[in-house]
């Protein structure tokens, strides 16, 4: 069994109330598929990235248990994105439910692998680490070995991402 | 920490109903049953469970959903029909939906109070069938059943993975949704389910139908798969699914070793806790013969039999078979014992 951390986000509401609810919905969907959560974050609010005027995101942290390889793991993601009415047509564009795996029990994945891990832009993320660090306060870089708080402060705006 | 509530001493007939009346036990999942004690099960952190027994009255507040009504009272008889090739007679290549039409009417004229169309077999190793093909299979079985259904009241089930398939089984008169994956195999699956008025099946299986039984594992096994379960149900309300629309199924013999399938026969009550019915399939199971004599599946009726009274006795509202009548036949015996 492999400990990872999954970051959930989501800035439109779909068939859900809001992105809020989307989000929250998100976390049976993802345990009704053998992945086992172990604590989940709160929720935050993070603007959008890279164009601003789209709506805000809802982001999440899990962290789960499962016995399935990585690629396994993201597939079975990407299906509660796609059950959640979100098509990978454009990176970046508005999503009901965006699933990324963020660390997969420290491994680092070799040149060419998918996914890559762990994830290679979550030391600049607020809406990462904020979370992150709220149910993995230990929680040390795979990659730099640099402790999350570390990771925290060395952001250029911590308050990118604010507890909603 | 998590909490779990296991009903225990479980009472029927006349004695059932006076127990309760004198405030010694609690009804069982709106049937007949009653229960007098209650195992409370903790689990510390995952490889630390604690449990102890207590009246069931020390904790009558937080049992409502153990008392509840169910919409679905049982015991009710699900017949599986298999719209799926002859593998012995024809090598599989033409399935002629006539025996299966004639195998569903001697069931509804059995008494099952549901029929079970599937297309694909999901025994263990089997391989995944084209959806195209699994619609060929159950459509014509389920029109041709339609009629006498309704005359007599019966459920037409669809059994399937796939959205195409369970579209397909709505429209011709399936009014169940028996989906071995929980509505996860397919993304479309959901938001069928969702749009129709259908019942749904959610049961629990540990990985693939064609790997599942080479090394199933779990932490705890009554208390994972209870914690799955409670999970597709939330997944399934979130997508718009009522709650009175879902039935839950262990899942018996997916992804589980013998053991697993007995510590979850022997733990059935705790089921009741999520508020829905509850399906139990043992019928003709592996684990019948690699607990007795390693009996052929056509051999396995007397397991099938104990296996599926025992579900009942702990409150279990469906048991899905392949021998209706004889099925029937146990169950009337059993009734008549308790209820005399």
């Amino acid at each position: 069994m492999a400990l990872s951390f999954i970051a959930l986000g989501s800035n439109v509401a779909g068939r859900f109330a809001s992105s809020a609810d989307a989000v929250e919905a998100a976390v049976p969907a993802i345990q009704c598929r053998e992945i086992i959560i172990l604590s989940r974050s709160r929720l935050y609010r993070s603007a959008a990235w890279p164009d601003p005027a789209d709506p805000e995101f809802v982001n999440a942290m899990i962290s789960v248990e499962t016995s399935l390889a990585p690629d396994a793991l993201l597939a079975s993601l990407h299906a509660v994105e796609a059950e959640f009415g979100r098509e990978r047509r454009q990176v970046n564009a508005p999503r009901t439910l965006d699933l990324d795996i963020v660390d997969y029990a420290g491994r680092i994945s070799a040149p060419g692998d998918s996914p890559i891990l762990p994830h290679p832009r979550l030391a600049d993320r607020a809406f990462v680490l904020l979370p992150l660090a709220e149910i993995a306060p230990d929680w040390r870089h795979p990659v730099t070995g640099k402790a999350i708080g570390d990771l925290i402060r060395a952001l250029p705006d911590p308050r990118a991402a604010v507890r909603l | 920490m998590k909490r779990y509530l296991r009903p225990l001493g479980i009472l029927s007939g006349a004695a059932a109903s006076q127990a309760v009346a004198a405030g010694l036990a609690l009804p069982l999942a709106g049937g007949s049953l009653a229960f007098s004690l209650i195992e409370i099960i903790e689990r510390i952190t995952p490889g630390d469970v604690r449990s102890q027994i207590v009246p069931a009255q020390d904790v009558a507040g937080e049992l409502a959903p153990h008392i509840g009504s169910r919409p679905l009272s049982g015991p009710t008889v699900m017949g599986i029909v298999n719209a799926t090739p002859d593998s012995f007679s024809d090598g599989g290549a033409y399935f002629d939906p006539a025996s299966a039409i004639g195998h569903a009417k001697a069931m509804i004229k059995a008494g099952a109070g549901i029929v079970d169309v599937g297309g694909e077999s999901t025994r263990p190793g089997a391989a995944a069938v084209p959806v195209d093909e699994e619609i060929r299979r159950v459509v014509p079985v389920i029109a041709g059943i339609r009629a006498a259904a309704q005359a007599a009241g019966v459920t037409i089930s669809v059994d399937t993975r796939n959205a195409r398939t369970m579209q397909a089984a709505l429209d011709a008169g399936a009014t169940m949704i028996n989906d071995v994956s929980a509505l996860t195999h397919d993304p479309a699956a959901l938001a069928v389910a969702a749009r129709s008025q259908a019942r749904v099946v959610l049961m629990h299986m540990q990985g693939e139908p064609a790997t599942m039984q080479q090394a199933p594992s779990y932490d705890d096994v009554v208390l994972d798969v209870y914690d799955q379960l409670e999970a597709c149900i939330a997944a399934a309300q979130a997508a718009g699914i009522a709650l009175e629309r879902v039935v839950i199924d262990p899942g018996i013999g997916f992804g589980k070793t013998v053991e697993h399938n007995l510590a979850l026969l022997s733990h059935l009550s705790l089921f009741h806790r999520l508020g829905v019915p509850l399906l139990i399939g043992v019928s003709r199971k592996g684990f019948i013969a690699r607990l007795s004599g390693g009996e052929p599946t056509d051999k396995r009726l007397g397991g099938s039999l104990a296996a599926g009274l025992a579900a009942i006795g702990q409150g279990a509202q469906i048991i899905r078979v392949h021998d209706v009548p004889e099925t029937i036949q146990a169950l009337r015996l059993a009734t008549a014992i308790r209820d005399s």
